[in-house]
């Protein structure tokens, strides 16, 4: 006889598998919910990221002028074999990898040498916190128009600048002038984006608890030694993130190069991407520079994978 | 209520029918900036007003980035039912992949309007695929004739190169940038390249060797020469110091600030002035110069043809091509292309629009000096050779020599690499016999 309260077998199992049943629906929601989520993110990454990959390594095997498909024919690997033989193909990977090494190192030491100076809270470190960060929020169109006006031997301000200076030997054309072009571009670039490294470096540098530094200023550490020893070590993860950040954006950089020297003088600025669409879009050679783009897709993917490989150390570099 | 929902039901019915009436055309050109911005949307405005049933969205598109935007629109399949066009190959890079319509009915009955010639430009294998509207000419040189007083040069005097190259030593020598220049995107220098191809070498030369006849080549001694005079210019530091990285804006910026005394560049100019040209400035314009030695001569020009073209799209219905029909015929009546011909300073193709009551005197000077009776002509070669020629080899070698990465032989060989791959695209000239 069953105790009072307590119900008959009869009842208790079925009222059990409900009660199991009924985490189970839960379960099923459970599974589901994540990719209710992603889903319109996945739609958009799909129509406006995967579909057009697709298209371009298809469109690489294939030679089109971009008007209409009537003309389009089977080229099968013709492109890339060409990309072999072109000389500004080459000269382009050669410039983006001097724009990698360029840009990434200045931006990182800029960044950090700021980023360090401004937390020891100088007078007016909030000030130039902000004015620093402005280039960054500026669009890449306007910071090239104004950066070629101002660097325009005729028209621009450096040029009499320098000659105000007693440095008129130093005037030249910035942009016309293939030993300069890449590297006035490349500073440009750096002065744009050191805001976004500094401000990373800053909140790297925010997250480290002051009294290791204590510690060690008691253990008789200079502050050299702390930099060194305490500050870089436990900023690496920042510094880590930074350098990717940089460079995927340096491979993929185009509006600045575009308004400031087209690529030129003679092809003496050009990057992929800049080669990419003068024979897309300039000389209607669009399975051509899908192959180009192809490469540059390649290239980011190893790049980033190599990055990832040799950075992911220890996080904290062995700092004990 | 009752009676209220009937009468909205017939107003919202008789609205949409009516905007079903309403046929849109989109047209696409390259009036981006005044005069011929404001020129083009009153017209265009006008057209829409008197013809209740069409409505034409205009769509200016900035000049350097015209034809990429335009190609963009076409592999997107959403192409403008109308567009501007600069002719030859400009136009049959569309023509060719049957993306133009064929309009040689309308041309057939109303083609006598435009001047004798202008069609060659247009047609493609017997078929009239636009309308030519204006010629714009290259081979003119224009000066500040108050700084060239002030240094005691007489414009007018100016008969030979030689004469310039004088002109020039004695600007430099006083001090003065003899010539404003700016060929950042390589076509400027293209087009000085050009006006020395058409003196040097000839017109008949040029047009057999973008068509590769008669076994000529890029690298023939006499086109490397062409080449030189070119380059002697920047040698000899005739050009203003932002030859290579400047803007063509701004080359009229230093020559209209009176920073330099002559400026190279297109008819199209004239028109420019009315926008840019600070007031009491003092433009005068010569004719390129025959020059010594040269087998060709200052009755040969060079020039680029300009128009409209119905896309298939604005043809998709017998309705619409009527509408585009109807569009591109009021725009190439007289009293619409008077318009571009007073406020732009275009040289309009269309019979009866350049008169001495409208047209600017330095357009009515092109067209005695270099239209009439001229015996000869050469195309832009951007329009008249494939791109990887025209737009590659050419502009960028012609930006190469400026910086000293190219020689007058290196760029020709580069040019004549480029050709050599391509196949070329007109054949303007009979083959050698």
């Amino acid at each position: 006889m069953a105790k009072e309260g307590t119900k008959p077998l009869s009842q208790a199992i079925p009222q059990a598998r409900a009660e199991i049943h009924r985490p189970s629906l839960s379960l099923t929601w459970q599974r589901v919910l994540p990719y209710a989520f992603i889903f319109p993110a996945f739609i958009f990454y799909t129509i406006f990221l995967a579909i057009p990959i697709v298209g371009t390594v298809v469109i690489s095997f294939f030679e089109w002028t971009g008007i209409s498909f009537n003309t389009i024919k089977w080229v099968g690997f013709d492109n890339y074999v060409a990309l072999t033989r072109d000389d500004v193909f080459w000269q382009a990977i050669k410039h983006n990898v001097y724009f990698i090494a360029g840009g990434m190192t200045s931006i990182v030491v800029v960044g950090l040498f700021l980023a360090v100076l401004l937390e020891q809270n100088l007078p007016g470190s909030s000030f130039f916190r902000g004015i620093f960060f402005v280039p960054t929020v500026m669009s890449l169109v306007v910071v090239g128009l104004i950066f070629t006006l101002i660097l325009s031997p005729e028209l621009g301000l450096v040029n009499p600048l320098l000659r105000q200076l007693g440095l008129g030997h130093l005037a030249k054309a910035w942009l016309g002038d293939p030993q300069t072009a890449l590297p006035t571009v490349i500073a440009v670039d750096v002065w744009r984006n050191f805001g976004l490294g500094m401000f990373l470096f800053i909140a790297g540098l925010k997250g480290i608890d002051a009294e290791i530094f204590e510690a060690a200023k008691i253990d008789g550490a200079t502050p050299w030694q702390s930099f060194w020893r305490i500050t870089m070590p436990l900023l690496w993860p920042v510094t880590v993130l930074v350098i990717i950040l940089t460079s995927i954006n340096t491979l993929k950089l185009f509006d600045l190069i575009y308004v400031m020297t087209a690529g030129g003088p003679n092809h003496a600025s050009q990057v992929l991407t800049t080669w990419m669409y003068s024979q897309g879009f300039t000389y209607n050679k669009m399975g051509y520079g899908s192959a180009v783009a192809v490469v540059l897709l390649v290239l980011t993917f190893v790049f980033t994978l190599v990055q990832l490989r040799v950075f992911s150390r220890d996080t904290t570099g062995g700092a004990q | 209520m009752k009676q209220v929902l009937p009468f909205f039901i017939t107003i919202t019915l008789a609205s949409w029918t009516l905007a079903q009436d309403v046929i849109e055309l989109s047209f696409w050109t390259e009036w981006s900036a005044d005069p011929t911005r404001t020129i083009g949307e009153t017209l265009i405005a006008k057209f829409n007003e008197e013809h209740p049933n069409i409505r034409v969205t205009h769509r200016p598109i900035e000049n350097e980035q015209f034809f990429t935007v335009l190609r963009t629109g076409f592999t997107s399949g959403e192409p403008p039912d109308v567009f501007q066009h600069e002719a030859n190959n400009n136009l049959l890079q569309f023509v060719v992949p049957g993306e133009v319509e064929d309009i040689s009915d309308w041309y057939a009955a109303n083609g006598d309007r435009f001047q004798p010639g202008t069609d060659a430009a247009i047609s493609y294998d017997g078929k009239q695929y636009g309308v030519p509207t204006g010629i714009a000419t290259g081979t003119q040189i224009y000066y500040n004739a108050a700084l060239l007083e002030e240094n005691g040069i007489d414009p007018k005097a100016l008969q030979t190169w030689d004469d310039y190259l004088a002109a020039f030593e004695k600007l430099k020598a006083a001090g003065v940038t003899p010539i404003a220049y700016a060929n950042k995107f390589g076509w400027p220098g293209s087009q000085w390249f050009y006006a020395f191809l058409t003196r040097w070498v000839g017109a008949e030369k040029v047009n057999q060797l973008v068509a590769r006849n008669c076994g000529y080549a890029w690298t023939d001694p006499d086109i490397v020469e062409a080449a030189q005079l070119y380059v002697d210019l920047a040698d000899k530091g005739y050009f203003s110091s932002g030859m290579s990285s400047d803007d063509y804006p701004q080359a009229t910026a230093i020559f209209f600030a009176g920073r330099a005394a002559f400026f190279h560049t297109g008819s199209w100019f004239i028109g420019e002035t009315a926008a840019d040209m600070p007031e009491g400035f003092a433009l005068g314009m010569n004719r390129f110069p025959d020059i010594e030695g040269g087998k060709g001569n200052t009755d040969t020009f060079m020039a680029v043809l300009g128009g409209y073209a119905i896309s298939k799209k604005g043809a998709e219905d017998p309705a619409k091509r009527e509408a585009a029909l109807t569009f591109i015929d009021w725009m190439t009546q007289v009293p619409q292309a008077q318009e571009f011909v007073k406020g732009a300073g275009s040289m309009s193709t269309v019979e009866g629009a350049v008169t001495p009551e409208v047209a600017d005197p330095l357009v009515l000077q092109i067209i005695e000096e270099q239209i009439n009776g001229n015996t000869g002509a050469v195309g832009f070669l951007e329009h008249v050779t494939p791109k990887a020629v025209g737009e590659d080899a050419i502009w960028m070698g012609s930006v190469g020599v400026l910086t000293g990465q190219l020689t007058a032989q290196t760029w020709m060989e580069s040019v004549e690499e480029a050709a050599a791959a391509e196949a070329p695209t007109l054949v303007l000239e009979p083959a050698c016999e």
